[in-house]
Order: C-alpha cells, then sequence, then structure tokens
C-alpha cells in the first residue's frame, strides 16, 4: 500500500497562513504606530506573535493603559489595517479598549422620561459621563457609556453600511445637513467643523448622530453572539436602513418596509417639540419591528391576530430588555425593589414608565404597556387588536425574566438586584432572541414561538439543572398556550409545547454542506423529503432563507453552528361567505411551509412546520382560522383591496392591505396615518382603527 | 300648489343643489341653497340652474342664496355670468368663509399648507397618490367663492352676510309670516374654540414652525437647506440612492394629507345649519356638518369637536324635536349623520353588555322610528352619487335612513367595490338612483302641518 501523497505545502498550511498573514499585518500597523513609543513593549510582543497570545491576551493589556495615547497616535490607514486583522478575533470590550469603538454623546433614554420624578438617573449627564452616581458597586459606578463599532466605510449623515440618516422633514420639504464625520477628531461635528455640544438645546446634527446611534446599538444586540449570532438582513431589497430623526409633526414613529425606513415625528409645544428620535424606547420599539421584518418578513402578513400581535411581542421586548441593558435603568429597577418588599419586577414601575411621556401624550396610556400584562389565552376578547392580544405572550417572558432574576437573586444573597436583573438579562436574551431562528417562516402562533423558546434553551441546556425549562413550561401552561394544564402535561402524554418531531426513519438525510451550499440544494433535501416533511407533491417550495449563525451560550462558549433553512408554499383558500364583503369570490393565500436548523454536522435539531391546509387537523384548523381572520377584517372595514402599484397609499388607507400575489390575496399591515395631536381626533382615530378595526394609528406596527 | 312648501333637490352629481319656495303670507320666497359638484359636468349645475330661475317668475327674484361651506361640491355652480339676470336679494355664507373673521389667518395658514401639501404629492409621481391628491386640490379650489364674496353681491348692491348660530335674528329675518323663520343652528361663530379645539394651537404653531436649532452653524445650514431648491438638483442627500430619496419622499408626503383631511373636517363642520320653521314643519338644510363619535359623542369644551356634537350641546332646544324634512349631510357619509352601528361595551368578562351608542339618540330625536308598522312622518332625501368614493353614502345608514323615513324606495343599485345596498332593503330618496333626463330632480312638498295655526296661537 502507498503512501498518501502529500499535500502541497499552502493546501496543508491554508490556515496558518491566513493567520500568518494577520500577524504580518497586525506587526506591521504595530510597528507604524506605536513602536517609537514603546519600543521595549513591541518588542515583546513580536517575540512570540501566537494567535491567542496576540489577539486574545497580549494585544488589549498592552493597549489598555494606554488607550488614549494609542488613539491619537493610530493614522487612518493604521486604524484601517487594525479594524482588518482584529474585529474578527477581538470580543467587544477588547475592541473598545483599543479604540476601534465611538463613544458618542447620545441619550440612551428619553430625555422627557428622565424630567419627571423618580427618574432623575435617567438625566443625560449621567449617560454623559458614564457614570452611576447612586450605584454601590464600583463595577457598574465606572461602566462606560454604550459605544459604537467604527467601521471605515462611517462617513457623514451619520451612514454606515446598515444604517443611513437622511433628515428630510416631509411636512415642510426640507433636507437639512447631514453631520459630518471627522476622522482626525474622531467624532461626528456640525457642519462647521466644530463639536456637537451634547448639552440641551439640541442641534440637530445631535438628534441625527443620537438616533443613529441608537439603532445601531440596537442592531449590535440582535447581532451579538450570544443573540442572532449572525448580521441581520433588513426585508426590503437592500442593506441599509434609511433613519428619518424630523419627519414631520405628529405623535408618531414608524418602520415602513416599502421606504426603508424609520420615521420619527415630533409633538407637543411648537416651541419645545417633543422628539420622538430622542426615545430610545420609542427608537427600540420601532427597530424591533424592523430586526424581525428581516429575519421573519412574511410575519408581515396579516394572517392571524396572533401573527399581528408577534410583531408587537418582539417589539415591546426589544424596548424593554434593550433598557434594562442600561445601567442606569436597571439602577431604578433595583431602587424600586430595594424600597419594597415584593418581587422584583412586581413593584417596579419602570417598564410601565418606558416612553413613559409618548405614552402619557397619547391619552394617558403606558405605550408599551403590554410587559405587565397579566392576560391568558382564555381572556382575549375576540377583537382584532394585535396590541392587546400581544400582551399575553409579552407577559408570559416577563413573567420568565422575573423568575430568572428571582431565582438568582435569592440562590446569592450576596448579588445585588441590579446584578441579579442584570444577569437574568442576559440570560433571557438568549432565551428569547436566538428562539427566533427557530420559528416557523409564516403564519407564527403563540404556541409557535414558546416551542421555539424550549427547544432552543434545550439544545444550550440539555440537563436544565438551574430549572428556567420547567419554569417556562410552567408559565406558558399558565397563560394558556397549551390546552392541557400543566399539571396534567406533567403527568404524561401530548403537550401542546413539545417540538415537533420528524419521522427520523423516513428522512433521507443529505450532506450539510450540499445542503447549505445553495437554495436549489436546500431545495433538493426538501424535495426528497417531501413525505416525511408534508409537502404536497404538487407545491413548488419555495427557500425564503437560508443562513448560518454563529451562536454562543451565556458563558462565552461557542454553541455548535446552526444552519436554518426556511420554506413555504402557498395555498389558495377560497373566500365565499358573504362576511368576506368585497373580497368574496376571491383567494386568500394560506401561507405553509417551515423552518429546519441542522447543526453542523447535519442533524436536524429543530422543525417547526406550517402544515398544508388538507389533509391534516391541523391544516384545516389553519385554513379555518384565515378565513375567519379575513372575514373579520372585511366585517370591520380595515381591509382593501389594493390592485397595482399604490404603495403610498398605504399610510391613508384601513390597516391591512390585499395584493394578489401568486393568484391568491395575501394581507399586508401597513403604517398609518398619523396622528397630528389633536386630541379629539387622537380619540376618533382611536375609535376608528383600535376599536373597530385592533390598530392604534401611534403605535402603528410597521 | 301655491300653498305647499316644495323642496327640489338637483340631480347633480355628488353635490348639492336645492331650491326652496316657501309660501310666505300672500306670496312666495324662493332660496338657493348650494349649487355645486365634484366628478359631475358643469352641464348639469347649468342645467339646474336654469330651473331654478325658472321658478323664479317674471321678476327673477331670488329672496335668499345660501352658500354653507366652501367646497366645491357645494359652491361650484356659482357662477356670476349665470346669474346675471336673476336680482339676488340676499346671501348667506358661513361665518368660516369670512375674510375678515379674526380667526381667519389660521385657518387660511391651514389651508395653505394643506394646498402646499398636497400639491407636492400631486406632483410626486406616485399615480394613485397623484389622483388622491388632484382631487381633494380640487375640493377645496374655491371655484364659486369669488361670485359669492365679491361678484354677485356687487352685482346685486348687497353684502354677503357671514352667518353663525349667534347671528341675531333680526339679520336673518326673512318671512312676513312671523311664525316662519330660519334659525342658523351652525356653526359656531368661535371656530377655533369648537372646531379645532385648543390643541389646534400646537398645530398651528407648528404650520410656521421651521426647525430653530442650537447652533448658528447648524440653522444656517438647514436655512441653506431649506432655499437650496431641488429644481437645482441640490436638494437630494447623497447617502442614499435619487430612487431610495423618491420613494421616501412619497410616503413622508402622502402622511402630510392629514393636514388636508383635517381641513377638510373643518370646512365641513363649519356648514351652515339651516332649520326652516314653516307653518307648524320643520325642515334641516345641514350642508356637510360632521360629527364625532370620540367620547361617547359628547361634546367637549375647548377641544376639536364635529358640529353635529356642538349643535345637540348648544341648540338641543331647538333641534331636539321630530323633523319633517331631513337633507341627509354629506352625501350619506357615515361622518355627517348623527348615528353609527358602533356599540358602548361596558364592564367586561361573561358580564359585558353592549349599549347603542349615545349619539344615536340625536337621531331617534329627529327621525324617530315608528313604532311597530306604523308609516314614519318624516321625509329625507340623499343628494349623492357612488362615484369618487366607494363608502358614499354608507349603506349601512341608508337602510337605517330606510327604516325612520316615509319618502323611501327599494333600489337596484349597482355594486361598486362591494359598497351598496340590497335592492330588498328600503332607502330615502337619492337624487343618483331615482333622478332621469326627464326629471332630473326629487320634488318633496309640504302642506301646512293641521293645527298649526291653533298650536301658534296658543
Amino acid at each position: 500500500m502507498s503512501k498518501a501523497k502529500p499535500k502541497p505545502p499552502e493546501e496543508r498550511f491554508k490556515v496558518p497562513t491566513r493567520l500568518d498573514d494577520k500577524l504580518w499585518m497586525l506587526r506591521k500597523c504595530l510597528t507604524e504606530g506605536v513602536q517609537k513609543k514603546y519600543p521595549d513593549e513591541i518588542g515583546a510582543l513580536l517575540k512570540n506573535p501566537t494567535k491567542e497570545r496576540i489577539c486574545r491576551d497580549v494585544l488589549p493589556r498592552f493597549v489598555e493603559d494606554r488607550v488614549r495615547l494609542v488613539q491619537r497616535c493610530l493614522p487612518q490607514d493604521v486604524r484601517r489595517n487594525l479594524y482588518e486583522v482584529v474585529v474578527p478575533l477581538l470580543d467587544k470590550e477588547t475592541r473598545e479598549r483599543i479604540g476601534l469603538r465611538l463613544k458618542l454623546p447620545f441619550y440612551p433614554q428619553d430625555p422627557m422620561v428622565a424630567a419627571q420624578e423618580g427618574y432623575e438617573l435617567l438625566k443625560p449627564e449621567n449617560f454623559l459621563k458614564g457614570r452611576l452616581p447612586e450605584a454601590k458597586e464600583k463595577s457598574e459606578r465606572d461602566k462606560p457609556p454604550p459605544s459604537i463599532d467604527w467601521e471605515p466605510g462611517l462617513t457623514h449623515g451619520p451612514t454606515c453600511a446598515r444604517l443611513a440618516v437622511v433628515d428630510y422633514n416631509g411636512d415642510t420639504g426640507t433636507l437639512t445637513e447631514p453631520a459630518r464625520w471627522s476622522f482626525s477628531k474622531w467624532a461626528f461635528t456640525e457642519s462647521d467643523g466644530t463639536p456637537i455640544p451634547p448639552e440641551p438645546p439640541h442641534s440637530s446634527h445631535f438628534h441625527q448622530v443620537s438616533v443613529w446611534a441608537t439603532v445601531r446599538t440596537i442592531l449590535e444586540f440582535f447581532e451579538d453572539p450570544w443573540a442572532l449570532g449572525r448580521p441581520v438582513r433588513w426585508a426590503f431589497p437592500g442593506n441599509r436602513l434609511i433613519l428619518v430623526p424630523h419627519a414631520g409633526w405628529g405623535t408618531n414613529a414608524f418602520y415602513d418596509r416599502h421606504s426603508k425606513s424609520l420615521q420619527f415625528y415630533c409633538y407637543g409645544d411648537p416651541d419645545a417639540p417633543r422628539y420622538t428620535c430622542l426615545s430610545h424606547d420609542i427608537i427600540a420599539h420601532e427597530t424591533g419591528h424592523a430586526v424581525l421584518d428581516g429575519v421573519r418578513p412574511l410575519y408581515l402578513e396579516h394572517s392571524s391576530r396572533q401573527t399581528a400581535a408577534f410583531h408587537e411581542f418582539v417589539a415591546d421586548l426589544t424596548a424593554v430588555l434593550t433598557a434594562l441593558r442600561l445601567n442606569v435603568a436597571r439602577a431604578i429597577v433595583a431602587r424600586d425593589e430595594e424600597e419594597g418588599a415584593s418581587g422584583p419586577l412586581e413593584r417596579s414601575n419602570f417598564i410601565e414608565g418606558l416612553a413613559a411621556d409618548f405614552g402619557q401624550y397619547l391619552k394617558g396610556r403606558p405605550y408599551l404597556r403590554s410587559a405587565r400584562s397579566e392576560k391568558t389565552m382564555a381572556d382575549l376578547d375576540p377583537g382584532l387588536s394585535p396590541h392587546e392580544a400581544s400582551g399575553v405572550l409579552s407577559g408570559a417572558m416577563y413573567e420568565i425574566l422575573e423568575g430568572i432574576a428571582r431565582k438568582k437573586w435569592q440562590q446569592e444573597k450576596e448579588v445585588s438586584f441590579s446584578q441579579a436583573l442584570w444577569w437574568a438579562t442576559d440570560r433571557f436574551r438568549r432565551i428569547a432572541v436566538q428562539a427566533l431562528d427557530f420559528c416557523p417562516p409564516a403564519d407564527i402562533q403563540f404556541v409557535d414561538y414558546a416551542r421555539a423558546v424550549l427547544r432552543c434553551y434545550g439544545l444550550a441546556s440539555r440537563r436544565d439543572s438551574q430549572g428556567y425549562g420547567e419554569l417556562m413550561r410552567e408559565v406558558f401552561h399558565r397563560r394558556g398556550l397549551c390546552e392541557r394544564t400543566w399539571d396534567e402535561c406533567k403527568e404524561g402524554g401530548r403537550c401542546d409545547l413539545d417540538s415537533e418531531k420528524v419521522p427520523e426513519k423516513l428522512l433521507l438525510r443529505h450532506d450539510i454542506d450540499t445542503i447549505a451550499t445553495s437554495r436549489t440544494g436546500a431545495y433538493c433535501f426538501l424535495h426528497d423529503n417531501r413525505w416525511p416533511l408534508g409537502i404536497p407533491l404538487d407545491q413548488d417550495v419555495e427557500i425564503v432563507d437560508l443562513y448560518s449563525s454563529s451562536k454562543w451560550d451565556v458563558g462565552r462558549r461557542r454553541l455548535p453552528a446552526e444552519w436554518v433553512v426556511e420554506y413555504v408554499w402557498r395555498e389558495p383558500v377560497e373566500l365565499d361567505d358573504k362576511r368576506h364583503g368585497p373580497l368574496k369570490g376571491r383567494d386568500a393565500t394560506l401561507l405553509c411551509g417551515g423552518t429546519l436548523v441542522f447543526d453542523g454536522r447535519g442533524n436536524l435539531v429543530s422543525w417547526a412546520s406550517k402544515p398544508s391546509g388538507r389533509g391534516s387537523v391541523r391544516g384545516e384548523r389553519r385554513r379555518e382560522r384565515l378565513r375567519e381572520h379575513v372575514a373579520r377584517l372585511a366585517e370591520a372595514g380595515a381591509v382593501a383591496l389594493r390592485e397595482g402599484d399604490e404603495a403610498g397609499l398605504g399610510l391613508i388607507g384601513p390597516p391591512v392591505l390585499a395584493r394578489e400575489v401568486e393568484g391568491g390575496l395575501s394581507f399586508e399591515a401597513t403604517p398609518q396615518l398619523r396622528n397630528l395631536g389633536l386630541e379629539e381626533d387622537a380619540a376618533a382615530a382611536k375609535e376608528t382603527l383600535e376599536d373597530r378595526y385592533g390598530v392604534e394609528p401611534w403605535t402603528t406596527s410597521f | 300648489m301655491d300653498h305647499q312648501l316644495l323642496v327640489r333637490l338637483y340631480d347633480v352629481g355628488l353635490g348639492d343643489c336645492i331650491y326652496l319656495r316657501i309660501p310666505d303670507g300672500t306670496g312666495v320666497r324662493h332660496v338657493l341653497i348650494d349649487c355645486g359638484n365634484k366628478y359631475g359636468s358643469d352641464d348639469d349645475l347649468i342645467a339646474a340652474i336654469g330651473d331654478v330661475k325658472k321658478r323664479l317668475g317674471r321678476d327673477k327674484r331670488l329672496d335668499l342664496l345660501v352658500a354653507t361651506h366652501a367646497h366645491e361640491d357645494h359652491i361650484r355652480g356659482f357662477d356670476a355670468g349665470q346669474l346675471a339676470d336673476v336680482e339676488i336679494e340676499r346671501i348667506w355664507l358661513s361665518v368660516a368663509m369670512d375674510r375678515d373673521h379674526p380667526q381667519a389667518p389660521k385657518m387660511r395658514e391651514l389651508h395653505a399648507f394643506a394646498r402646499r401639501a398636497l400639491a407636492d404629492l400631486r406632483e410626486s409621481g406616485n399615480l394613485a397618490l397623484s389622483e388622491l391628491a388632484a382631487s381633494l386640490l380640487s375640493l377645496s379650489k374655491g371655484d364659486g367663492l369669488e361670485a359669492l364674496r365679491e361678484e354677485l353681491p356687487k352685482a346685486n348692491g348687497i353684502e354677503p352676510l357671514y352667518v353663525h348660530a349667534g347671528t341675531p335674528a333680526a339679520d336673518l329675518r326673512l318671512f312676513e309670516e312671523a311664525s316662519t323663520r330660519f334659525r342658523v343652528l351652525a356653526p359656531m361663530a368661535d371656530i377655533d374654540g369648537f372646531y379645532l379645539g385648543e390643541d389646534f394651537d400646537a398645530l398651528d404653531d407648528y404650520l410656521g414652525f421651521q426647525p430653530v436649532f442650537a447652533t448658528a452653524a447648524t440653522a444656517a445650514a438647514a436655512a441653506t437647506a431649506e432655499t437650496a431648491p431641488e429644481a437645482e438638483g441640490g436638494g437630494a442627500p447623497k447617502n442614499i440612492s435619487a430612487a431610495d430619496f423618491q420613494r421616501l419622499k412619497e410616503r413622508l408626503q402622502s402622511s402630510a394629507l392629514a393636514f388636508a383631511l383635517e381641513e377638510g373636517h373643518l370646512v365641513n363642520n363649519t356648514s351652515v345649519v339651516l332649520l326652516l320653521e314653516w307653518r307648524g314643519r320643520r325642515l334641516l338644510f345641514t350642508g356637510d356638518a360632521e360629527v364625532k363619535t370620540a367620547y361617547e359623542g359628547k361634546f367637549m369644551e375647548g377641544k376639536s369637536n364635529g358640529s353635529w356634537n356642538v349643535m345637540w350641546a348648544k341648540q338641543r332646544r331647538h333641534l331636539a324635536r321630530p323633523l319633517d324634512f331631513l337633507k341627509v349631510g354629506h352625501h350619506g357619509s357615515e361622518n355627517a349623520t348623527p348615528w353609527t352601528t358602533r356599540t358602548l361595551r361596558k364592564g367586561g368578562g361573561a358580564g359585558e353588555t353592549e349599549d347603542p351608542h349615545p349619539i344615536n339618540a340625536i337621531l331617534d330625536a329627529l327621525l324617530p322610528a315608528s313604532p311597530g308598522k306604523a308609516r314614519p312622518a318624516a321625509r329625507a332625501v340623499v343628494s349623492t352619487e357612488r362615484s369618487g368614493y366607494k363608502s358614499i353614502p354608507n349603506p349601512a345608514l341608508m337602510a337605517e335612513l330606510g327604516r325612520r323615513v316615509a319618502n323611501r324606495n327599494r333600489y337596484e343599485e349597482t355594486p361598486s367595490g362591494g359598497y351598496f345596498v340590497p335592492a330588498d332593503v328600503p332607502q330615502p330618496q337619492r337624487t343618483d338612483l331615482e333622478c332621469d333626463e326627464a326629471r332630473p330632480y326629487i320634488d318633496v312638498a309640504f302642506k301646512p302641518a293641521k293645527g298649526w295655526r291653533a298650536r301658534l296661537a296658543a
């Protein structure tokens, strides 16, 4: 038997060679940049240039004490090289230490809320100094303000790879000059190059930078390895979301897929307008919509009340979780807790107080109110309001957050509540956000999400040593997401929260590389498995998305790589009831399909399906649910039939537009006409849109 | 027939043109309320004016001309040339049309702002938005307004009277008979206070609002940007494509339609609402006065109210009695008759109840539903056309009015976008479904009420 022919050196050492390239570049950067000032350190560093030592240990420690000096002395090309070399390897904290993240003077909270009694900690100066004057722990007191990754393409606007600020006012027809990026000052400046003053009264450029920084932070929140672990795409063609900080007048802010934008309006006293673009909570809520629309674009289709409600849930969740990641916000919750004796989140008014100013302006109601909902599925009224329905899921998830924080706090008495909450929020983000990848591609129901949460958690924590899995099951049962009670399910038998199983024996396996190579490769796998996956032979399947992610668990342990395949097909559902009104005689589209999650070795670890409307009890239920939902939309006059390109009319028509897609009608939720701030009209709009149609004009979801 | 009061409603398309022949003492009075249309032809309006002139007799004397509000479907037909041979004794216009009204500048500002937004939108290139904007622009373009304010008064040597609910009775005096009178139930003179509310101040201020930011540099830049004409091509941002910016502008401008719609509501709510009391009969001409169902239909002091809500609060003693005739407001739109299918939910869970909306009490007072199979006494006509707006007239409202009036018919209506009243459901008489070329109007005649003299003497 002859020896195998040795591989050529470049192939054998493919990875090390690439690393060598990087190390060479790193050496070049450091040599050019700082060697003159620190020859000894550089010499020591370069003696043993292993990947681990340089990138994880030596470099951060080397520059840690000299951040300001290093930042000053790095010219642009060196910084670009440094970015190219170390960004993929270093974590956020290290990038911050070596000067590759920007510290910007922006408010991560609503200054109007900060002005209210009890919210003094949210005052801008506390953010700007990065200090928590009342915090007991030194680590928290000294936490820096939020920072943002620098990128070489960062420029005026601000404009970065994923976001572009366009300060256009639709009412006045004016376009305001963008904030300018100055590399030499390492900051955004006014048009004349002077620094943007962080203290009020603010310039328009402060608003531009602030809204950009806030959205960028929230995007990072989702893209972190602790969350989705991959860059999130947008739902529209293109990759840059447009941010409009001063879109016009009115108590509104919304995500609008058709114009690729987040639009923020101002309201109140024109002499001292209140800008929604300064409110972290409002920005977070709307960015949450935009992110979810990218992750699951078909959730925009108004196929059921729960699908629309899920969008609201994710938007609210984004606002609450990103707020709780702020030191000052947690300090407030902790203070509320320490002042009272009851359970952690039960007493704190903080969650209710999110975007309170905006909410109070809108008829004295909390804007993000679903967080504290006690509702169960049985309590839901028969209306159409997605906000009302989202309270069931939001309430359940915050109950889980509270449960995790409470467990931590009770188990470790030396831990402050603020620390326990930080700890819980971090874990909860992983539980809540990573589960999105396990959700079906369309027509999501609350129980689908609950299953995804449990499956995702189960994969990362198989033993459930801390009992969070059981806690979650108990909460979901209590909220009525399973038809049986928790006690009944504990005794055995089928639980609605159990994840779906593919008949393994019937599954024809493909190599994961083949599946992951292209959408066609993924389709071939689906075609070979039509029977076990329940895909009718006559249906042409579309691969909606194909992606991989690299996630971490809370202990920074890398989770197995995941490959996700989303597929759908559309089936016609006849609208033949007189309740379908003007839509009678047309076909609605029932979205069917599923989400398959594979591990790196090609094992199918999760399947979330939306079965065909024919041939199964679940499918028949789905057909009926769609017919009933469309009937109720039509009865309420909440749906308009749009032929052709009438996209612009979305803002002035009913909240749902029916469009012809592949021979059937699909129902798209649209942004609504903004509220002009006339109170009576706000109430009238509420009546006509919320009570009647189930949609609120000012918290328009999209 | 000379002793009968005649109400003639012309079929002019989507619009109003109403002629009244009112016996008074030994003679008669001739009154014309509105003349305009939307989506209709000039020929319809000219024909209607021609017919009115025939009714005036040899001296061509028109005792009163009323323009309820300044929308084209009510005033477009007032042409000085067409009315040159008519001697007009009085012209009554809504107080909101008075250029000297202390609140006129604010209204003009809102009007100008709305028109600017609409003009931008009309040029946007988005077909659907352009059409809608053009439609709204034409609604308020004011054809006929100049004739009413200037030309006709000058030609007849009179001054128009800008009427409101507080206009002294002596100024409104028209009839010989003491018992016959027009009462102006709306609008109120304080337009801001009743129809726009305090919050309008914020909006009003905003109309002249340009963001003023802290630094001089920014302000200068903003000023430059404002004046930087897009015609020069310099008004586009450099960080997104021209196509993306165009799409964004369209969406933002369509949002500006809110202002245009707000202005439209204001003009409707300042319609002149006339109650004619004649020999024991009560006839109500409503223009396009709107109703609001928010806050359970209550009048809210200092807030933006609907005209019906204000009338119910301030003129109830004149209003809260059964009518003999109702000119159905706003061509049968759901927002101009005080009635709604909406209910008020009270309580919760199993104990939840649904009560009729309180606003329905107004229609119950004006056109009470007859018990059992008794035929109602009142009559109503809808001057309408289902052309520009699919939901006008509102089918549910038509069916409800059909239960409450005597002059009801069953029509074979052509469905338009799913909106129609089924053929077996009676509706009040409708100009669009009842008139033809030979008879392009609906006549409703009234004899004096039985015992009216005795009642008057009492």
